[in-house]
């Protein structure tokens, strides 16, 4: 029973390690879907005139990263660049009425 | 049914804060700065930070001795005599010859339904004549602008929003750009120049809204330059970390169609120096 126990945890643990190591490790497809997220985002929030002038460095720095070949690098800048374009998109349309808080009266 | 109520006169009250007709909105933003600063007086405004800064005023006073922007001035002084290939001048697009027209601007131009301001129509007259168009923040562009400009120094701004509702929407339009948040800083132009007017961002004073567009094109001692209201939009847009708007695309052109009409009445002063 105590042997069973020992090769079953084992097993589990060789596998989570190697799951884990897959989850982690971008590739170049990881990298290029994030950076078509973002420029997605960032189409949008510069559509409604509302883009961040944050996005286009983030995406041009995850470019220079995954030309270096590291990918994980890359998609964290990317998936920021999205962010700061979902971000902006939001602030877009909370403003389209927020803004008449301001107006001096 | 009660939610559906609330709700309604949540959407109305919010609507109505900020609907006034343009001439409330300008006696409100005068009424605000004299609140604001009660020792300043509403004319003085066309100094830009330099009136409520008095040493900042004084050093100001020393550098229009000899202003930065006299070559300039010069520069566009001798663009705009000088003929086109086809013999015609700027004075041949400009009421009065171009000469003390700058109050006028920009003004609502019902043929095309759009904002028209003084640095478009140069561009638009340089290719009514078959000449290339200038780029709009800076160089020769700003040049001709402060010339024209500097003719019309004591002239009051006199921009007109007349009984159309499409000049209505566009002073709307460039009300809401004004007061809306943008970049990653979530600033407004009004965070900075109107709410938090008189207070330092760093070493410099943030300037009153008031009287902000009668001084340009202005000589910054920043761009060690000369440029257009347009490039400083820009440049505001930069700094609250937004992508800044193309110089004369149609959201700029109404933003200066409601913020000169803020300073309507107060005596052009261009081109200026500033820091």
């Amino acid at each position: 029973m105590t042997r069973k126990l020992w090769i079953v945890g084992a097993a589990t643990i060789v596998c989570s390690g190697l799951c884990a190591g897959t989850a982690l490790a971008a590739d170049q497809a990881a990298y290029e879907a994030a950076c078509k997220a973002a420029e997605s985002a960032q189409k949008a929030a510069a559509e409604a005139r509302y883009e961040w002038n944050t996005i286009g460095p983030l995406m041009k720095k995850a470019g220079v990263a995954a030309e270096a070949g590291d990918y994980d690098r890359a998609v964290k800048l990317c998936d920021e660049a999205r962010k700061h374009g979902e971000a902006a998109l939001a602030q877009s349309e909370h403003e389209a009425e927020g803004w008449k808080l301001s107006v001096v009266r | 049914m009660k939610k559906i109520l609330v709700t309604t006169l949540g959407v109305a009250l919010v609507a109505g804060l900020a609907w006034a007709t343009p001439e409330e909105d300008r006696l409100a933003f005068i009424d605000y700065h004299k609140k604001r600063f009660p020792n300043v007086a509403v004319e003085d405004y066309v100094n830009g930070v330099y009136a409520i800064n008095p040493p900042a005023y004084q050093q100001w006073l020393q550098i229009e001795e000899f202003p930065p922007y006299e070559l300039a001035m010069a520069e566009g002084k001798e663009l705009f005599e000088t003929p086109f290939a086809n013999g015609k001048t700027y004075a041949d697009c400009f009421p009065n010859g171009g000469i003390g027209i700058r109050q006028n601007y920009p003004y609502f131009d019902a043929e095309t339904g759009q904002v028209k301001t003084i640095e478009l129509e140069i561009n638009e007259c340089r290719e009514r004549n078959g000449e290339k168009p200038f780029k709009y923040s800076k160089g020769k562009m700003a040049a001709i602008s402060a010339y024209m400009a500097f003719t019309s120094r004591g002239e009051k701004l006199n921009v007109v929003i007349p009984d159309d509702p499409r000049a209505l929407a566009a002073y709307e339009d460039g009300k809401e750009y004004y007061y809306s948040k943008r970049g990653q800083l979530n600033f407004s132009c009004a965070d900075c120049h109107v709410a938090s007017s008189g207070m330092m961002i760093r070493a410099d004073m943030l300037s009153p809204a008031l009287g902000h567009p009668t001084h340009f094109p202005v000589y910054r001692s920043k761009w060690d330059d000369m440029g257009t209201l347009h490039r400083r939009f820009g440049g505001c847009n930069k700094q609250v970390r937004a992508t800044p708007l193309p110089a004369q695309s149609e959201e700029y052109r109404n933003l200066e169609y409601f913020l000169t009409y803020m300073s309507n009445g107060m005596e052009v002063n261009g081109p200026g120096a500033r820091k």
